[in-house]
């Protein structure tokens, strides 16, 4: 068994190395608003990294003759990840990559001894990186062109990046050209189809000679677009093999100031001095568009998203809107950005900063899931919420969820959160009846975080409107 | 073939795509009760279906399985004609 944890730098190595720039593998910014919320770790290369934990078990060089990998779950940075690999059948290893005890990918590799390997002890004429489409932004490819994919990649490989990254075995028992026939695989689907949204879920590979091939060819085979998913037919010298991957959903673009201005107009805010806390995307964003369309000064924060707070920001001003961004890390140290919340003397606070939500196992309780999310959902709003008490804020937008109604399966650390949470402002209000904490359980509603690549029911995010007149009502109550 | 036969095909079929051993089904029960049966294992086990059966299921149809028996029934349907 093997254990490690992937990191953002190894993501960039392998990126470079595979010549797989997408970025739901490299760029933290940009996979926050993709389908996981959060870089994650690209399948082929933990698919080497286990044939790399393999070949030292491997004495002579071995042919594959055919591999199936599934890709069941999103391989997550900086968490324990391990490798199991099962050789009790002659020929064949299963090998099982877990992360928070769960399986994340099971590959199933067949093998014989070979002794003359194609590009075993002789370099093999590719280059060490490829030459042509050299593009490091990886196409969009749509739904609709989707069936109608098909093309030719080179092969190419970086022997001593590849023996720094999983040591001189793989390529001594595997070979030079079995990899980068298995390293193009990621290029292909990360890059070029479906390119950058791309969800990479199997491999079913088996030997298949030719010898007259230098490259990949590859052709859409079918499109279901019930589920968004492309099985695409390759062909490389040594394999024939097919992929399955979803073109999984963009982000959510929430509406414009103006269209939220027709619909929010009414709502009476006063004087309202507004912070939102996680007010760039999703809901905080939908929420500071609203409170600045009924006449609020606001103040949002951001945590790493300064270019989508700056739009936020551009296009309530633009319109005549009052806005403006703080960045305020609610995971990290705050004090900075509390002295600027009570400066600002906030009259009203809305909390919408959250981790990725769909993090669980079904089944699973995780301690540390549920701390993290705590982190968020009670730690950092009491941090911000004392001093601004203290300061003399009396009204909090505070969103729950239905799932403390509902109690989804795989959504337990989450779940128990949000219901302390709810505990926590409850205990509070008790305490001090002079404020107001309205816990509103919101649905399902249309945000980067609930994107899936099945059809499900999310609200549209203007529903926001309602709960934010709900709850200035309950402030307006003696 | 009745439903236990159809039953038996569909665990075959899930310790398949979940390589997982053969799981005891009958017609109560759901994804929530298999282990490994989340969202995308269940776009797999569908289409695997799907090509077992030699069938093809429309979105409504999918939307209304709940259920291993609502799976069963949809199949019965099809091969039916209905």
């Amino acid at each position: 068994m093997g254990i490690r944890r992937f990191t953002l730098h190894d993501q960039l190595a392998f990126a470079n190395l595979s010549q797989d720039h997408n970025p739901i593998h490299i760029d933290p910014i940009i996979a926050r608003r993709m389908i996981y919320g959060q870089p994650v770790v690209h399948g082929v290369n933990a698919l080497l990294w286990s044939l790399a934990m393999l070949a030292k078990q491997l004495a002579r060089p071995t042919l594959i003759d055919g591999l199936n990998c599934a890709f069941i779950k999103p391989i997550v940075l900086e968490a324990d990840t391990a490798a199991h690999i099962d050789l009790t059948e002659p020929n064949k290893a299963k090998l099982e990559v877990l992360q928070f005890g769960n399986p994340i990918a099971r590959f199933t590799i067949k093998y014989r001894d070979e002794e003359v390997l194609l590009g075993r002890g002789t370099s093999i004429p590719w280059p060490a990186v490829a030459t042509s489409d050299l593009q490091h932004h990886p196409v969009e490819v749509t739904a609709q062109s989707m069936a109608a994919q098909s093309g030719s990649l080179e092969l190419f490989l970086d022997v001593a990046e590849t023996n720094a990254i999983y040591g001189s075995s793989l390529l001594d028992i595997f070979g030079q050209s079995q990899i980068a026939e298995i390293i193009v695989l990621t290029r292909l689907v990360g890059m070029h189809v479906p390119g950058l949204h791309s969800l990479f879920t199997e491999i079913k590979l088996k030997r298949s000679l030719r010898p007259d091939m230098s490259g990949l060819d590859y052709q859409v085979m079918d499109f279901d677009t019930r589920f968004n998913q492309a099985t695409i037919a390759c062909r490389s010298p040594s394999f024939e093999s097919r992929l399955k991957a979803f073109l999984s959903p963009s982000s959510v673009k929430q509406a414009g100031y103006a269209d939220i201005l027709l619909k929010a107009g009414h709502l009476n805010v006063g004087a309202q001095r507004a912070l939102v806390i996680g007010g760039s995307r999703g809901l905080g964003e939908v929420t500071v568009k609203s409170l600045a369309a009924g006449g609020a000064d606001v103040l949002l924060t951001y945590s790493t998203g300064w270019d989508d707070a700056r739009a936020v920001v551009d296009d309530v001003v633009s319109h005549g809107g009052k806005a403006r961004a703080l960045r305020c890390d609610v995971s990290g140290p705050m004090d900075a950005a509390l002295l600027a919340f009570v400066a600002f003397k906030p009259t009203h606070v809305y909390f919408f900063a959250t981790p990725y939500i769909f993090s669980g196992q079904k089944d699973t309780f995780l301690y540390v899931k549920f701390q993290g999310f705590s982190g968020y959902y009670i730690d950092a709003f009491n941090k911000i919420l004392q001093p601004l008490i203290a300061a003399g804020t009396r009204n909090f937008f505070y969103p729950s969820t239905v799932a403390i109604d509902e109690m989804p399966a795989a959504m337990g650390e989450y779940t128990v959160a949000k219901a302390a949470a709810e505990a926590y402002c409850k205990w509070m209000t008790q305490n001090r009846p002079q404020l107001t904490i309205f816990t509103p359980r919101l649905p399902r509603l249309a945000t980067d975080q609930t994107v899936s690549v099945l059809n499900v029911d999310n609200r549209d995010s203007d529903v926001m409107i309602e709960y934010i007149s709900a709850f200035l009502a309950q402030c307006r109550r003696p | 073939m009745n439903h236990d036969d159809l039953l038996d095909k569909i665990a075959i079929i899930i310790a398949d795509v979940l390589d997982t051993d053969k799981p005891q089904l009958d017609m109560q029960t759901t994804a929530n009760n298999i282990e490994g049966w989340d969202s995308l294992a269940h776009i797999s086990i569908v289409t695997q279906i799907e090509s077992d059966f030699q069938v093809k299921f429309t979105l409504v149809e999918l939307a209304e399985f709940s259920t291993v028996g609502s799976i069963v029934q949809a199949i019965e349907r099809k091969r039916n004609g209905d």
